[in-house]
C-alpha cells in the first residue's frame, strides 16, 4: 500500500500518468523539508515578503459581547495576499523551483489561492496558470482580475459544477500534458500523497505561533480553537501543533449552506461518506452509487466535496469535532466581527466565528478559544451585499 | 470466452462505450451492434460524476447519463439481460468510487455475475491496486494494469504482475520502448486508439496485441442518438479491419 496514509485515508488513487510527477514530488519534497538552505528561504519569505508572523489579537469587545470564553483571533488575513493560502504557496513554489520547473498551475475557488500563487509566480519569475470554475470567477470577479494584474493566465472551467472540484479535475489533466517543466499547486491538504502532508507542513506555521503567543500572552495553552473546514487547510494548520495536547479541543466548522439536513451543504463530515476521488480516500458529499455531489455554499472556497484524509482521521479517532454552519449564521457573522471588532473577515472564515458565537457564551470566563481568521473579507462584500438585497456591483 | 482467447486470434479490437448514453435501450443496441461488427472485447463503461482521466467528450457524456438517473445496478440489470445474446466478452471501465461505495466484493460478485471478465480502474495506479486487484481475484476477474512506457523505472514492474492485458497509455508524440515492454510482459498490450484511424497510430499499432477504440465510438453515438447503431457498426467493421491488416507481429 502507498505511503502517506492517516488510518486508512489518504493515498494516492491517480492516474498511472500522473505517477512519476507525484513519485518526484514526494522525494523532493521529502528531501528539502529539513534542509537548512530550503528552511532559512522559506522563513525569509514568510517574515519579510508575506508579513510572518500573524498577531494573535484578543478581541475584547467580542469576548465581553458574548459573556463566555475568552475570545482571540489569529490574523491570517493580514498576510500579503489576504489569507493564509500565502503560507503554503511560498513553500510549494520554492520546492518548484529548486525542482527546476518554470510553470506553476492551481486550482482556486475562492480565488484567495490563485491569488497567492499568482503571487508567487510573479515574485519567482515562473509562468502561472489558474484554473477556476465558470461560477466561481462570476462570483470572485475581483481576485481573477488581481490574478491577471499578477500576470497569470486564468483559465474558465466549464465542466460539470463549474466549481472548485471541476477545477481540481482540469488542473490534473493539465499537470500531465506539461508534467515536465510544470508543478501543480494544490491549495488544501487534499488529493494524492505527499499534497495533504506537505500542504499541512507548509501550514503549521498557524499553530506554531499560536502556541507560542497564547504562551506569552496568558501562560497557558488555549481550551479550544476553532477554525473553518472547505478543504481543511486553514484549520489543520490551525490544529496541528495541538493535536498531541489532549485538553484543547479542535473544532473544526464545516459549510452546512442552507443547511446539513438539506442537499444544498458542503458540509463534507457532517452529511459525506468515505469515498475515493482526488486521489485520495476519505469523506465526500456522494450519492448511494458514488456519484460526486454538487455541493453548495455560499462560501466558493468551502464549496468542496470533499475533505483532507488527515481531518478524516482525526474525526474518526474522535481528536477533532466537526460542526455545520450555514450561510445565515456565516453572514450573520461577517455582519457581526465587522461592526464589534472593525475586522471584515472572509465568508469562509465567518464560518467559524458564527460557531464561536454559539460556544462562547458556553464556556467560562476563565476559558479561551481561539478563532483562526484565515482570510480578509474585502473580496466578499459585494456578494454579501448583494445577498442582503443591495444592487452593489464590483 | 476468455481474455486469452480474445488476443488468440490476432489483434484484438475493443471499443468502448458509455452505458447509458442516449438511454440503456440504446446502449443494448449498440452492445449487438458490436457483437455483429466482430469486436474482440467489449469495454463497457459506468459513468462516474468526474471522469478526469477520460477526455472531454466522454466526461460530458457521463454527466449527462447521470443526470438523467442512470444507476449502477441498472446497468448490471442491462448487461445481464444482453449477455446471453452475444459471444463477444465484457470488460468493465469505471473509476475507484463506483467500486468502492457499492462495495468492492459485493461490486465484483456482481460484475463476475452478469459475465465480465476485466475491471478497468483509470484512478487505480499500481500501488494502490491491492484493495482491488483481491477482491477481482476471489470474483475470478482480471484486474487491467495501465503501464505509461514514458516512466522506465515502473514499466518493468507493473508489466511483470499485469493481469489479462495491458492498456498502454500513449505519450502525446513520445516513443515506446517495445522490447522492454514485451520482456516485461507476460500478457498481451493493448493501445488506445485516440483518434477516428488506426493510420494516426503508425507503427505502435504493429506492435501491439490490441487496438481500444476509446472515444471515436461515442463520437458517433453523440452524432446519432438512438439511431447510431448501424452507423456504429459500419464504422467499428471497417476500423477492425484496418487493425488486422496492420498485423505484422505474430501473436502472443
Amino acid at each position: 500500500m502507498a505511503t502517506g496514509r492517516f488510518g486508512v485515508h489518504g493515498g494516492q488513487y491517480i492516474p498511472e500518468v500522473l505517477m512519476e510527477a507525484v513519485t518526484e514530488l514526494t522525494e523532493a519534497y521529502f528531501t528539502l523539508k529539513d534542509e537548512p538552505g530550503f528552511r532559512a528561504d522559506l522563513q525569509n519569505l514568510l517574515n519579510n515578503y508575506a508579513g510572518r508572523p500573524s498577531p494573535l489579537y484578543y478581541a475584547e469587545k467580542m469576548t465581553k459581547d458574548l459573556g463566555g470564553a475568552k475570545i482571540y483571533l489569529k490574523r491570517e488575513d493580514l498576510n500579503h495576499t489576504g489569507s493564509h493560502k500565502i503560507n503554503n504557496v511560498l513553500g510549494q513554489a520554492l520546492l518548484a523551483k529548486r525542482m527546476g520547473k518554470k510553470r506553476l498551475i492551481a486550482e482556486t475557488g475562492a480565488g484567495q489561492h490563485g491569488v497567492a500563487t499568482a503571487t508567487a509566480a510573479a515574485l519567482m519569475d515562473m509562468e502561472c496558470e489558474i484554473l477556476m470554475g465558470a461560477e466561481d470567477m462570476k462570483r470572485q470577479a475581483l481576485n481573477v482580475y488581481r490574478m491577471r494584474l499578477l500576470g497569470a493566465k486564468v483559465t474558465e472551467v466549464r465542466s460539470g459544477t463549474a466549481s472548485l472540484k471541476d477545477a481540481v479535475n482540469q488542473a490534473m489533466g493539465e499537470w500531465v500534458r506539461r508534467i515536465k517543466d510544470t508543478h501543480y499547486v494544490i491549495g488544501s491538504v487534499v488529493g494524492p500523497h505527499p499534497f495533504p502532508v506537505m500542504v499541512r507542513d507548509f501550514q503549521a506555521v498557524i499553530s506554531a505561533e499560536i502556541k507560542e503567543q497564547i504562551l506569552a500572552a496568558e501562560g497557558r495553552l488555549p481550551d479550544a480553537v476553532l477554525a473553518c473546514v472547505g478543504g481543511g487547510s486553514n484549520c489543520i494548520g490551525a490544529f496541528y501543533h495541538f493535536i498531541p495536547e489532549a485538553q484543547v479541543r479542535l473544532i473544526g466548522c464545516e459549510a452546512a449552506g442552507q443547511g446539513a439536513e438539506r442537499y444544498d451543504t458542503a458540509a463534507t463530515i457532517t452529511t459525506g461518506r468515505v469515498g475515493i476521488f482526488h486521489g485520495m480516500k476519505t469523506y465526500f458529499c456522494q450519492d448511494e452509487f458514488g456519484q460526486i455531489a454538487p455541493v453548495y455554499s455560499i462560501a466558493a472556497g468551502l464549496d468542496y466535496p470533499g475533505v483532507g484524509p488527515e481531518h478524516a482521521y482525526l474525526h474518526e479517532e474522535g481528536r477533532a469535532e466537526y460542526v455545520a454552519v450555514t450561510d445565515v449564521e456565516a453572514v450573520e457573522a461577517f455582519e457581526y466581527l465587522s461592526i464589534t471588532e472593525g475586522i471584515i473577515p472572509a465568508i469562509e472564515s465567518s464560518h467559524a466565528v458564527a460557531y464561536a458565537r454559539r460556544l462562547a457564551p458556553r464556556m467560562h470566563k476563565d476559558e479561551i478559544m481561539v478563532i483562526n481568521l484565515s482570510g480578509r473579507g474585502d473580496k466578499d462584500c459585494a456578494a454579501i451585499a448583494r445577498y442582503r438585497g443591495e444592487d452593489l456591483v464590483e | 470466452m476468455s481474455l486469452n482467447q480474445v488476443f488468440s486470434q490476432g489483434k484484438a479490437v475493443i471499443p468502448h462505450l458509455v452505458c447509458g448514453y442516449p438511454n440503456l435501450a440504446t446502449t443494448e443496441k449498440l452492445i449487438l451492434a458490436l457483437e455483429k461488427a466482430d469486436a474482440s472485447l467489449i469495454e463497457l463503461g459506468i459513468p462516474f460524476s468526474d471522469a478526469a482521466a477520460d477526455g472531454p467528450l466522454i466526461q460530458r457524456i457521463s454527466e449527462e447519463v447521470i443526470t438523467t438517473g442512470v444507476t449502477t445496478d441498472q446497468i448490471f440489470d442491462l448487461v445481464q439481460r444482453v449477455k446471453n445474446k452475444i459471444t463477444t466478452p465484457l470488460a468493465l471501465r469505471t473509476y475507484a468510487n463506483v467500486v468502492f461505495s457499492y462495495g468492492t466484493e459485493r461490486f465484483l460478485a456482481r460484475a463476475a455475475e452478469v459475465g465480465f471478465k476485466a475491471l478497468i480502474l483509470p484512478d487505480v495506479p499500481f500501488e494502490e491496486k491491492e484493495e482491488f486487484a483481491s477482491a477481482c481475484n476471489q470474483a475470478g476477474i482480471s484486474f487491467i494494469s495501465f503501464v505509461a512506457p514514458a516512466f522506465a523505472a515502473r514499466v518493468t514492474k507493473i508489466a511483470s504482475s499485469a493481469q489479462g492485458y495491458i492498456c498502454l497509455s500513449l505519450p502525446p508524440g513520445g516513443e515506446v520502448d517495445w522490447d522492454t515492454l514485451r520482456q516485461a510482459a507476460a500478457v498481451p498490450i493493448a493501445v488506445p486508439l485516440g483518434g477516428r484511424s488506426p493510420g494516426e497510430l503508425g507503427e505502435t499499432v504493429v506492435q501491439a496485441d490490441g487496438v481500444i477504440i476509446d472515444a471515436a465510438v461515442m463520437e458517433i453515438v453523440a452524432e446519432h442518438g438512438e439511431k447510431a447503431s448501424g452507423h456504429v457498426c459500419d464504422y467499428v467493421q471497417e476500423v477492425a479491419a484496418q487493425i488486422r491488416a496492420s498485423g505484422m507481429r505474430s501473436v502472443v
